[in-house]
């Protein structure tokens, strides 16, 4: 668990970030968000150190980060940006290594380390293990980036825009592998955005800075039905709040399982804008429910899509 | 051509036919070039360390206020003409070889600073940010990371400060230290362009071959 509490960094006069305090469960993603020098990267930054909080705390799984020397912090936090920085003069596998190199680790140990996290980040590791990082495509360079980070198989993720220059079919592919990483190796990550759909998709706890204050933090779907203010609703998507929410609420929250009809289900875990396209697409206003956890059937009408959970008040 | 120039004083009487001794016998070839070398490698060994330790000196933190004045002194140093060094060295140091290693140090500095200073500044800012925050410490992000990437500039710079010391140590002669530049004043003083030739033979060589050499471990680099 990650519990910033109270920190302040100021520039001169400015302040980046203003006592703000958050916690981050061990386990999920969480995403900060805002306008650009809203604080985001700073806040990142004071978490491992790169940047010296003036007042406040971070607090990892209880240990506070300020009593361990930086260096050894880092080592044990993976970094990832956006710019990636993978060393040049060096392999796929030396880069991956550096780390775990710095901790001493045996060489065969490093060996296995580096194949698993290639296999992990989709990459193939007879042939990419050798290859220098010019021969690699952006997204590609930004797989290893990951498995560099993760190398020493550290507690927590920091990403700071990890996905921002690629383009949007690679940065597709590379916010799922992220989510299949999390999934399997149980990770906390906080990831630094100024795409609200990458934070949707990937963050289960969002936290909106602006002006270094921590102005709204809770689960995208928290955000979307119920923004603290103007400017977190314009964050979140203005005229396309509406249908950001869609991608957030899942079939089961709507759905009437009292009364099942028949037809090809559609699964009820699955999000309301996938519901409301498959109606759209095949102008029914209603589909057939199976919920497989309960292993129940029901039904979903196209007004219950638009219910009062999902209105503004 | 170090093994045949003594054998060359038919070739050079013919050439210059009015001088009474076309070869200059005065001290081998060889033991010039051997001590011509000699200069110019303990003088590089200086610049080199001295200059690379400056170069990355003045890129840390702490060093960065230094970076104008070594800037500008260094500049001075080349500014300075080598002979003038030589006469001030002197009668600090007598005459010989140490008046020519110091005016070979002082000017060969520059290059050397100023390849490190800016093969250490041309680095990409991505490597560096990373190595930092994936828990390098400064040490080590110089040696494994910004060392390894400037190498190929500051290589370049120490091989313009050798190349033009190579040059620069005929001067030495006039001091009293044995090089290359020994027949060449000695002809100069005596009127016997042989010598000169001869001299200025030798040196042109050796610095091509120098150079070619440092072709060869850029290569390997």
């Amino acid at each position: 668990m990650i519990v910033l509490d109270r920190l302040t960094k100021r520039y001169g006069n400015a302040v980046s970030v203003d006592q703000l305090s958050l916690t981050v469960p061990t386990g999920t993603i969480c995403a900060l968000v805002g306008a650009s020098g809203g604080g985001k990267t700073t806040t990142l930054r004071l978490i491992n150190r790169l940047i010296e909080a003036d007042e406040g705390r971070v607090l990892i799984d209880g240990t506070d980060a300020a009593s361990l020397a930086p260096v050894a912090l880092r080592r044990r936090i993976g970094y990832v940006i956006q710019s990636v920085g993978l060393f040049p003069h060096w392999n796929v596998a030396r880069n991956i290594a550096t780390v775990p190199d710095l901790l001493g680790w045996k060489r065969d140990r490093i060996d296995r380390r580096i194949d698993e996290l290639l296999d992990l980040v989709g990459l193939d590791p007879a042939s990419y293990r050798h290859r220098r990082p010019h021969e690699l495509s952006g997204g590609q360079q930004q797989r290893v980036g990951v498995a560099r980070a993760l190398a020493a198989d550290p507690d927590l993720l920091l990403m700071d825009e990890p996905f921002g220059a690629l383009d949007p079919v690679t940065r597709d592919g590379l916010q799922a592998a992220l989510l299949d990483i999390q999934a399997r190796t149980g990770k906390t990550i906080v990831i630094v955005t100024h795409d609200i759909d990458e934070a949707i998709r990937l963050a289960s706890l969002v936290a909106v800075l602006d002006g270094g204050k921590l102005i709204q933090h809770g689960s995208p779907h928290d955000l979307l039905a119920r923004p603290a203010n103007a400017f977190v609703e314009a964050f979140v998507g203005g005229p396309r709040r509406g249908l950001r929410l869609l991608q957030v609420t899942r079939v089961r929250e709507r759905a009437d399982f009292s009364e099942p009809i028949g037809g090809t289900p559609i699964d009820a875990d699955v999000t309301l804008d996938i519901a409301l396209e498959r109606m759209v697409t095949t102008g029914a206003h209603r589909l057939p429910v199976y919920d497989r956890a309960a292993d129940r059937r029901g039904t979903l009408v196209l007004a219950a899509i638009a219910s009062p959970d999902g209105r503004q008040t | 051509m170090l093994a045949l120039l003594p054998y060359s004083a038919p070739i050079f009487g013919w050439l210059f036919p009015e001088l009474p001794r076309p070869l200059y016998t005065r001290a081998s070839f060889l033991d010039l070039a051997v001590s011509h070398a000699a200069l110019v490698g303990m003088a590089s060994l200086v610049v080199i360390t001295l200059g690379i330790g400056i170069g990355i000196f003045v890129t840390r933190p702490i060093g960065r206020d230094f970076a104008g004045p070594v800037d500008t002194l260094a500049a001075i140093g080349q500014t300075f003409p080598p002979t003038a060094v030589l006469a001030l060295a002197v009668p600090a140091v007598g005459y010989g070889s140490a008046p020519t290693i110091i005016a070979l140090i002082a000017y060969g500095l520059l290059p050397v600073i100023g390849a490190t200073i800016a093969g250490l500044t041309a680095i990409p800012r991505a490597p560096i940010e990373a190595a930092d925050g994936i828990g390098l410490s400064p040490q080590g992000r110089l040696l494994k990371v910004e060392l390894p990437l400037a190498a190929p500039i500051i290589l370049a710079g120490v091989r313009t400060s050798v190349i033009l010391n190579i040059g620069t140590a005929t001067i030495g002669s006039t001091v009293g230290a044995l090089t290359l530049g020994s027949p060449i004043i000695e002809g100069l003083s005596g009127s016997n362009p042989a010598y000169v030739i001869q001299g200025a033979l030798l040196v042109g060589l050796f610095a091509v071959a120098t150079d070619l050499w440092f072709d060869e471990l850029e290569q390997v680099l």
